[in-house]
């Protein structure tokens, strides 16, 4: 776990927004990802928490290039992939592979879980013969805990998880070195969660996968992730390996995140001090001035108001984005 | 305690083109004046349909059997004048999404005022001034402007501050919230938990918080009510639940789920297989084929709720050996 295999450097997607009316239309930008930088190392799974609205998922579909980022660079193996052709980037694709959050939606239901699997093997490599498919189809099946016997059903005769696991067998059979996954058990039951969560840190540690688990659950984070970043309003708050994290925030708005957390255990929830934030997420239309969280942060002060903090790298590596933090 | 509710041998069937499907079974439990129950389980467990059942607002297709008595009166047999005068005024339900929940084209403060004038014979002067204050109380800025918006003016957690003040304008006695903080941001999510932390100390309210979510009930409850294939497997006080849960699935749902507080570096001990089908439940024990402990008798005879102690019942053959 020292190179990295991904660096993210200042990436930047704005939507066009039409505004106002005949008269006076505009477009504004709505900064759903506002300069964010990290990296990811081989083999390492990289949180990425926040609340709705904060831009997590549009982060991960820009990493993928499935939406181009406004500005910044996506750094894969040395390799700026916003500068790639559509033709190349496809090459590229087995490389980089998505998972996502409803397991229904995401199977086209007119084919079998064989059809599927099959699909990502023959748009990379279109010479594969029909037994080598075959082959590959079982072995992923069987490595994500499906009967091989169940490839020619659809996906309506599948639970929740068990389509979850399809989706993965889809993205892993092209044997990628990076999953985006953008909140891959948040649709499912919690007994059913636990054995995708499983499956999916096994699947990491035997095949060195690099992860980017976009979550709003911090539990799962922590049991899953080596490092994590917390986004708020499309920037970057604080980003750090998962220990340090959780034992002490520095950031108050992951302060507050980790608190709101309800903890499974009467005496400590109910003894808890928690950081209750008050409102709402401002509008990414139209966010705060200087920073983004202070409208909401229980420390904030002028300069909050005046100067968006820069971030700040610690001796450890940990980034912070905050001017009061080394007081508070 | 006073009992506000008390379902017996509640069973709620749908009629399916497969046949008919029994989505709760047999479910009998009481809730008192000034109590917080929480109902846990997965979906398809029957949690919803079990007070969706008792409130009068099955589909179409499904049919309550049983009794739900609401302070001694049926509200299964009840017809829709009366059960229309109990709605909304003295038994009051939140659902997990505010957003359909609320009239689209009627402003929030019309709304609220029209639950009183309907209910309590208000004048628009003195209902107003009721929801002002209850709007108060849930801590929503900017009232008087609030008032003269539409729901999609407002945030999801607005939205779910509106519905819980709703709720709350008649002072009903039994309050009724199915995964009232599900949609919700945790940052969110913790504030709408202060709410009900602050109304179950200022209120007598009887509460029932449907949830799958056992941080929540840990944090607000008085008394846990586990459901697993339409019936109960296990109830208990809140504390006794969570330190000495009896039947093997509510132990495996407080093992399998990552915690905050702990750190495991290990695999989850996962709860294996699938929720049950409820067209087709095995004969014994719905729980059987996933547990680790099942012997024989489990798959061939289904258990019975039976009281462990005074304050805890649990179903499930192996408690009977001990």
């Amino acid at each position: 776990m020292s190179t990295p295999v991904l660096k993210v450097e200042n990436l930047k997607v704005h939507f066009p927004i039409k505004s106002g009316g005949f008269l006076n239309a505009r477009t504004l930008p709505l900064k759903a990802v506002d300069g964010v930088s990290f990296n990811v190392d081989a083999g390492e799974c990289l949180g990425v928490v926040g609340e709705s609205g904060c831009g997590k998922s549009t982060l991960g579909r820009a990493v993928l290039q499935l939406i181009k980022p406004t500005a910044g660079k996506v750094v894969w193996m040395g390799e700026n992939l916003c500068d790639l052709s559509h033709e190349t980037m496809r090459q590229k694709r087995s490389d980089l592979q998505l998972v996502f959050q409803d397991p229904l939606s995401s199977l086209n239901p007119r084919l079998t879980v064989a059809e599927i699997i099959r699909e990502p093997l023959y748009a990379t490599d279109a010479s594969m013969t029909r037994e080598e498919a075959d082959t590959r189809i079982a072995a992923i099946m069987t490595a994500v805990g499906l009967l091989p016997e169940m490839r020619n059903r659809y996906p309506h005769e599948f639970s929740g998880g068990q389509c979850q696991r399809i989706a993965i067998a889809r993205a892993m059979v092209l044997r990628p070195k990076l999953i985006v996954c953008d909140e891959p058990v948040s649709a499912l039951d919690v007994s059913i969660q636990a054995q995708i969560i499983n499956l999916l840190r096994r699947l990491q540690k035997e095949y060195g996968l690099s992860l980017i688990f976009i979550s709003h659950d911090l539990s799962v984070v922590r049991h899953l992730c080596h490092r994590v970043m917390v986004l708020y309003l499309g920037r970057m708050m604080e980003m750090a390996d998962r220990d340090s994290l959780f034992a002490k925030p520095l950031h108050p708005y992951t302060q507050a995140l980790i608190s709101a957390v309800p903890i499974p255990d009467p005496a400590k929830e109910r003894t808890k001090e928690a950081v209750i934030l008050s409102g709402d997420l401002p509008s990414p239309m139209n966010p705060p001035s200087g920073c983004v969280f202070r409208t909401r942060c229980p420390k904030a002060t002028p300069v909050c108001i005046k100067d968006a903090p820069a971030i700040e790298t610690l001796d450890n590596g940990r980034q912070i984005a905050c001017h009061h933090w080394r007081t508070l | 305690m006073e009992t506000v509710l008390a379902l017996q041998h509640l069973t709620v069937r749908f009629d399916t083109k497969d046949g008919s499907v029994a989505a709760v079974n047999d479910l009998s439990l009481s809730v008192g004046r000034g109590e917080c129950i929480g109902i846990v389980g997965e979906s398809g467990s029957g949690k919803s349909q079990t007070f969706l059942a008792s409130m009068g607002l099955l589909a179409g297709n499904g049919k309550a059997t049983g009794r739900a008595l609401f302070r001694g009166h049926d509200l299964l047999k009840m017809n829709r004048d009366h059960l229309d005068k109990l709605r909304g005024n003295r038994v009051c339900m939140i659902f997990q999404d505010s957003g359909t929940s609320l009239t689209p084209h009627m402003r929030i403060g019309d709304q609220l005022m029209e639950i009183l004038i309907a209910h309590k014979g208000h004048t628009p002067d003195v209902a107003r001034k009721r929801v002002l204050e209850v709007m108060e109380s849930m801590r929503i800025p900017d009232i008087e402007k609030r008032l003269t918006q539409y729901p999609h003016e407002f945030s999801g957690g607005m939205r779910q501050r509106v519905m819980i003040a709703m709720a709350l304008l008649c002072e009903p006695d039994l309050l009724i919230a199915d995964e009232p903080t599900t949609a919700l941001d945790v940052t969110v999510q913790a504030q709408i938990l202060n709410l009900f932390r602050a109304l179950k100390a200022h209120t007598k309210s009887a509460i029932v918080l449907i949830t799958h979510d056992l941080g929540v009930v840990a944090g607000l409850c008085d008394r846990v009510v586990v459901m697993y294939g339409g019936r109960m497997v296990e109830e208990g006080p809140v504390a006794d639940i969570f330190a000495t849960p009896k039947h093997p699935y509510t132990q495996g749902l407080l093992r399998c789920m990552p915690r905050l507080d702990q750190l495991l570096d290990a695999d989850l001990d996962a709860i294996p297989g699938q929720p049950p089908n409820l067209e087709n439940l095995p004969k014994g024990c719905a729980f059987a084929e996933r547990c680790s402990q099942a012997n024989e008798r489990c798959t061939t005879e289904r258990p019975v709720l039976r009281e462990l102690s005074p304050t805890r019942r649990a179903a499930c053959h192996l408690l009977e050996a001990a």
